[in-house]
C-alpha cells in the first residue's frame, strides 16, 4: 500500500496545481462550466482516492469543498470572489495535510468548513440526505460464523436481468459456496418458442441453503438485483430445534407454507392413499419443481437434525461399569471420612477446622450426588427388552397381547435395574400365562381381543414406582383365601381385607409352579419375586379386580449404595433403620411398659400399634434403660414399632455389604461405618416382620 | 484464457490500485483515463468486464455505460460503477443506465475481487 | 456459435458448436423456429458446444415445448458433455425435476447424469 500511497500523493499534488489554475481562471469567467466541472472532479478524486489510501483527514475535509462545487455544478450556487478565495484556502490546507509536516492549521481549517457550509443551499442538501441509501457489500470476508440455519430462498429475477450484465448462475454459485445448498429451477414459466423473448429470463429458483453466514449475507449475494427481483428468505430450521422427537415438516406442510399448494388441494390429495408428491404433480396442483424443492428442504432439515443428534451423542463417553462402581466405593469411603471429620470438628473450638469441615462436607455431598447420578440408567431399555418376550410368549399361547410403556426415561441405579430384570420377567410371564385371556374368551366378555400389559415407571420421592398392569381377568380373592386356608397360611376364621388376601400370594409356600395351573389366578413363585424386590430394599403390592385386571406396583429405592437412615442405639451398639419408612418416634417408659402384662402393643393416640423389641431379636443382653424409645414404621400398609434404647438422629450413609460370612444374617441388609469408626448394622425391617 | 477487464478512471492512483488488485488475481487489465477513452479501447479489442469511475472528464461513467450497452457485442457485459458514499442517487442512475452493480469508495482490494467474482464468470 | 443441419429422411440433425450464450440467443431462436418447419424429428447434437448459459438452456426447453405441442420430436443426441452437465446442474435442473408432465412430456435433458 505504501507504493500506492505515494502514487496518490503525487497525483494529489498534480491535481492541486491544476486546481489553482482552474480557480484563477474561474475568477475571470465565473460561468465556465468546464472549469467548474474540473474543480469538482479534482476535489472528488482527492476525496475518493484519499479515503482509499488511508488519508481520511484529507477525504473528510475535501468532502466539504466537493459538496459546494456539486451545487455550483448544479447551478444553485454562483461562483463569487468569496468562493474562489475560500476554495483557494481549502486547496492550501489540503496541500499542508499532504505534506504531513504538521503545518496544517486546524483552526483555520474549521473556519473554512464553516464558511463553505454557509454557502450551501439547504434544500439541495436535504434532498441529498434523503436519497434512499442503497445497500453496500459490507463483508467481503465472512463475519464471525453464526448459528447454522437452514433457509428457503425463492429467487425470481426480473425478466430483463440479462440486460444488466447479470448472470444469475453466478449468484446461485455464490450461494453454493456458503454451505450445503440444493437449487431447484422452476421451468414452468418458459413459454413456447413463438412467445419467447430469447433475452428474457423465465426461470426462477427455490434454494435450500444450510449456512452459518446469516440472512444478511444471503441478501448480500443478491445486492445488485435486490431492487428488481423477487427474493424471499425464510428460515426453515433455526439450528436449535430440540434434538429429541424433532422431525422435519411433512411434504404437504412445506408446500402449503410456501404457498405452492392450497390447503384445500392438500386435504383432497391426502384423501387418496398414493404418494403425495406423485398425486400433486399428476393433478397439477403443484409443479414438479415445487415438490422436488420441498423434498430437498425436507431432506436437508432431516440431515441437520440427524447431525445435531450425532453431536449430542458424541459428547458422551463410554466407561467400563466397574470403574464407576469403584468410583462410588471411593466416594463412599470419602463420605465416611468426611463424617468423622465433621464429628471431630464439632467437638473442637478451632474455628478454622470447623470452617474446613463444613466446606469438605459440602463438596463431598456434591461429589456423592454426582457419582450416584453417573450410575443412573434409564429403565426404557429394559422395558423394550420385554417387547420380544411378550411377542414370543403370546404367540405360543395363541393370545393377542400388546405391551405398552410409559416413563421409560425414569432413571434408576444401574445395579437396581440389573437386579430388577428377573422379577419383572416373572411378573410379566404371569400376566401372559394367567392374566390375559385368550381372544375368544375376551370377546365373549365384551373386551377387545387384544389384551394390554402396561409398564409404567415414575419417580416418587427417593423412590421409583414401577407398575405392571394388565387388563386380563384379574384375581378372585375368594379362591386365594380358600387356597391359603388349605395351605394353613391363614387360620380359617382370619379377618383379612381383600387387599390383605390378595397379597397372600406373595407368602412363601403359597403356591408352587406344578400346582398353580389348576388355580385360577396367578402365584407362580411370587414369594421369590417378593424376596428379590425386598433384597433391593423395595416393596411389592398387588391390586386386582375380578374381570378387569391386575396391577402390581414395585417401590424401589433410587440407589442401593446410599441409605437415608435413622441412627439408633441398643445396648451401646449402633443400628440404622431406613428413614423412608419411619413414621414417628414415641417414648416408652419402663413403668408403663410393666402395666401391659408382657403384651407387645402400644396405644398411640388411640391407635393400637404392635411393637418388636430389637434387643430381643438381636439377643442383646445389656440392661434396658429407664426410658426406651419406639420407632414406628410403616411397611406393607401396617404400622409396627421397633423398641430401641436411644434415637440419635438422621444419618445418610453408605451401605457396605456384610460379605458372604454373614449370609445367614437375613434381617441385616448391610452395615455402615460411623464417623468415629464404629460399625452400625442396617436393619432389614421387612425381614424381621416376616419371621 | 484469462478474462480481460477495462478500468476507466481519471485518477491514476485509483487505476493503479484496481489494476494491481486484478492482475494479482490473474485477470488481464486495460486502463482508460475517461469514458471516451474507455469506449474507444473496448471497440478496438474485446473485453469481458468494465469497471468505471463515475466522475470523469470528457465522458462520465453513466454516459459511458449508456454507450456501451448500445454496442451489440457488449449488450450483456458486466459493468461495475465506482462511486463514493455521497452519491447514492448516482447508483440508481447507473443501474438504470445499465450497470450491473457498484462499489463504493473507499473499498478494500478483497471487496473489489468479491464483486468481480459475483458478476464475471 | 455455429449451427449446421443435415437432413436424412424425416429427421434433421442440428449440430451446434461454440458458445450457446445470450449474445446468440436471438439467432438461436430464429434458427430453431425455422428448423421446426423442416422435419418431423429434429436431433440436436450438442457435442461441439463449448459454453451454454441460462438463456440458451431455457430456449432449448422452449423449443422442446413447442415441438411437443405440434407433435414433433426434439431429441438430444445421446452422449453427455461436461459443459452441458455442468451448466444444467448450476442452473438447478435437478435429476428429479426433469419435466415429464409440465411443460414437456419428453424432457430434453432426461438421462443427463448430474
Amino acid at each position: 500500500m505504501d507504493v500506492q500511497r505515494q502514487a496518490f500523493k503525487e497525483e494529489a499534488y498534480e491535481l492541486l496545481a491544476e486546481l489553482e489554475t482552474s480557480l484563477l481562471e474561474l475568477e475571470e469567467t465565473p460561468d465556465d462550466m468546464e472549469q467548474i466541472g474540473r474543480v469538482f472532479r479534482a476535489m472528488h478524486t482527492i476525496k475518493g482516492s484519499g479515503a482509499m489510501f488511508g488519508f481520511e483527514d484529507i477525504a473528510d475535509f475535501t468532502h466539504n469543498v466537493e459538496t459546494v462545487f456539486d451545487q455550483v455544478r448544479g447551478g444553485s450556487i454562483r461562483v463569487t470572489r468569496e468562493l474562489v478565495n475560500l476554495t483557494l484556502s481549502a486547496r492550501d490546507h489540503i496541500k499542508d495535510l499532504l505534506d504531513e509536516g504538521g503545518g496544517a492549521d486546524e483552526i483555520k481549517a474549521n473556519g473554512i468548513i464553516v464558511s463553505l457550509r454557509n454557502l450551501l443551499v439547504q434544500d439541495d442538501a436535504d434532498e441529498e440526505a434523503e436519497a434512499e441509501a442503497l445497500p453496500e457489500i459490507v463483508h467481503a470476508e465472512p463475519a464471525v460464523p453464526g448459528p447454522v440455519v437452514t433457509c428457503r430462498i425463492r429467487f425470481r429475477p426480473a425478466p430483463d436481468i440479462f440486460a444488466s450484465g447479470t448472470n444469475p448462475l453466478l449468484l446461485l454459485n455464490e450461494l453454493r459456496e456458503m454451505g450445503e445448498c440444493s437449487v431447484t429451477a422452476h421451468t414452468e414459466d418458459i413459454p413456447p418458442l413463438k412467445d419467447l423473448d430469447p433475452e428474457a429470463c423465465y426461470i426462477f429458483w427455490d434454494i435450500i441453503l444450510t449456512t452459518s453466514h446469516g440472512t444478511n449475507a444471503i441478501k448480500d449475494v443478491f445486492i445488485f438485483v435486490l431492487d428488481d427481483c423477487e427474493l424471499t428468505i425464510d428460515i426453515v430450521d433455526d439450528g436449535e430445534r430440540v434434538v429429541d422427537g424433532a422431525h422435519p415438516d411433512r411434504l404437504g406442510e412445506i408446500l402449503v407454507r410456501r404457498g405452492d399448494l392450497s390447503d384445500k388441494h392438500l386435504q383432497k390429495a391426502l384423501e387418496s392413499q398414493d404418494r403425495l408428491g406423485e398425486i400433486l404433480i399428476k393433478e397439477k396442483t403443484a409443479s414438479r419443481a415445487a415438490v422436488v424443492s420441498a423434498l430437498a428442504e425436507q431432506e436437508q432439515v432431516k440431515k441437520r437434525i440427524a447431525q445435531r443428534k450425532e453431536t449430542a451423542v458424541s459428547t458422551s463417553i463410554r466407561v467400563p461399569a466397574d470403574k464407576l462402581d469403584q468410583l462410588v466405593d471411593l466416594v463412599g469411603e470419602l463420605v465416611t471420612v468426611q463424617a468423622r471429620l465433621s464429628e471431630k470438628a464439632a467437638t473442637e473450638t478451632d474455628a478454622d477446622l470447623v470452617a474446613i469441615a463444613e466446606e469438605v462436607e459440602m463438596l463431598t455431598g456434591g461429589l456423592r450426588d454426582n457419582a450416584m447420578s453417573i450410575r443412573m440408567l434409564q429403565i426404557g431399555t429394559t422395558f423394550s427388552n420385554f417387547k420380544r418376550l411378550v411377542r414370543d410368549l403370546s404367540g405360543e399361547l395363541g393370545k393377542k397381547i400388546e405391551l405398552t410403556t410409559t416413563g421409560g426415561d425414569t432413571e434408576l441405579d444401574k445395579t437396581v435395574i440389573e437386579r430388577l430384570k428377573d422379577p419383572l420377567v416373572h411378573i410379566i410371564r404371569n400376566s401372559i400365562d394367567h392374566g390375559i385371556e385368550s381372544p375368544d374368551v375376551r370377546k365373549a366378555a365384551g373386551k377387545p381381543e387384544t389384551g394390554t400389559i402396561h409398564l409404567k415407571a415414575q419417580h416418587s420421592g427417593a423412590n421409583v414406582l414401577i407398575e405392571i398392569s394388565d387388563n386380563g381377568k384379574g384375581i378372585d380373592a375368594e379362591v386365594i383365601r380358600q387356597k391359603a386356608t388349605e395351605k394353613g397360611i391363614i387360620p380359617i376364621d382370619a379377618d383379612l381385607s381383600e387387599r390383605e388376601v390378595l397379597n397372600l400370594i406373595f407368602s412363601p409356600g403359597f403356591s408352587t409352579a406344578s400346582k398353580v395351573t389348576d388355580l385360577s389366578g396367578r402365584g407362580v413363585g411370587m414369594d421369590v419375586v417378593k424376596n428379590s424386590i425386598e433384597a433391593l430394599r423395595g416393596s411389592i403390592e398387588l391390586v386386582s379386580r375380578k374381570g378387569e385386571g391386575t396391577t402390581i406396583t414395585l417401590k424401589l429405592p433410587l440407589t442401593l449404595a446410599i441409605i437415608d437412615g435413622l441412627l439408633v442405639t441398643i445396648g451401646g451398639d449402633y443400628f440404622v433403620l431406613p428413614l423412608a419408612s419411619v413414621d414417628e418416634c414415641v417414648e416408652l417408659p419402663r413403668n408403663r411398659d410393666e402395666k401391659r402384662n408382657g403384651r407387645n402393643i402400644l396405644n398411640v393416640r388411640g391407635e393400637i400399634v404392635p411393637f418388636i423389641r430389637l434387643r430381643k431379636e438381636y439377643g442383646i443382653q445389656v440392661d434396658r434403660p429407664e426410658l426406651e424409645h419406639v420407632v414406628i414404621m410403616e411397611t406393607n400398609g401396617k404400622r409396627v414399632g421397633f423398641v430401641v434404647d436411644h434415637v440419635i438422629g438422621g444419618h445418610q450413609t453408605v451401605i457396605k455389604n456384610l460379605g458372604s460370612a454373614f449370609k445367614k444374617a437375613r434381617d441385616i441388609s448391610g452395615a455402615t461405618i460411623l464417623g468415629d469408626g464404629t460399625v452400625a448394622l442396617i436393619i432389614d425391617v421387612n425381614k424381621i416382620l416376616d419371621f | 484464457m484469462a478474462k480481460t477487464i477495462l478500468t476507466a478512471d481519471d485518477s491514476a492512483s485509483m487505476r493503479q490500485m484496481v489494476t494491481f488488485t486484478l492482475k494479482g488475481a490473474g485477470y488481464e487489465v486495460v486502463e482508460a483515463v475517461d469514458g471516451k477513452d474507455g469506449l474507444s479501447m473496448i471497440s478496438q479489442s474485446k473485453v469481458d468486464m468494465i469497471i468505471t469511475d463515475l466522475n470523469m472528464p470528457n465522458m462520465d461513467g453513466i454516459e459511458m455505460i449508456r454507450n456501451v450497452r448500445t454496442m451489440p457485442q457488449y449488450k450483456f457485459i458486466p459493468i461495475i460503477l465506482l462511486t463514493t458514499e455521497s452519491q447514492d442517487g448516482k447508483k440508481k442512475e447507473g443501474k438504470a443506465a445499465g450497470a450491473t452493480g457498484w462499489i463504493t469508495k473507499p473499498f478494500k482490494p478483497e471487496q473489489l475481487l468479491a464483486v468481480v467474482k459475483k458478476v464475471l464468470k | 456459435m455455429d449451427l449446421k443441419t443435415e437432413k436424412a429422411g424425416n429427421t434433421v440433425t442440428v449440430k451446434m458448436g461454440g458458445p450457446l450464450t445470450i449474445e446468440h440467443a436471438a439467432n438461436l431462436k430464429t434458427f430453431m423456429s425455422n428448423v421446426s418447419g423442416e422435419a418431423e424429428e429434429i436431433l440436436v447434437d450438442l457435442d461441439g458446444v463449448t459454453d451454454i448459459d441460462l438463456s440458451c438452456i431455457q430456449l432449448l426447453c422452449s423449443a422442446n415445448l413447442s415441438f411437443d405441442k405440434t407433435r414433433k420430436r426434439l431429441i438430444r443426441k445421446s452422449g453427455q458433455t461436461k459443459v452441458i452437465t455442468r451448466a444444467l446442474s448450476e442452473a438447478g435442473y435437478t435429476r428429479e425435476m426433469v419435466c415429464q408432465d409440465k411443460p414437456c412430456k419428453n424432457c430434453l435433458w432426461k438421462g443427463e447424469e448430474r
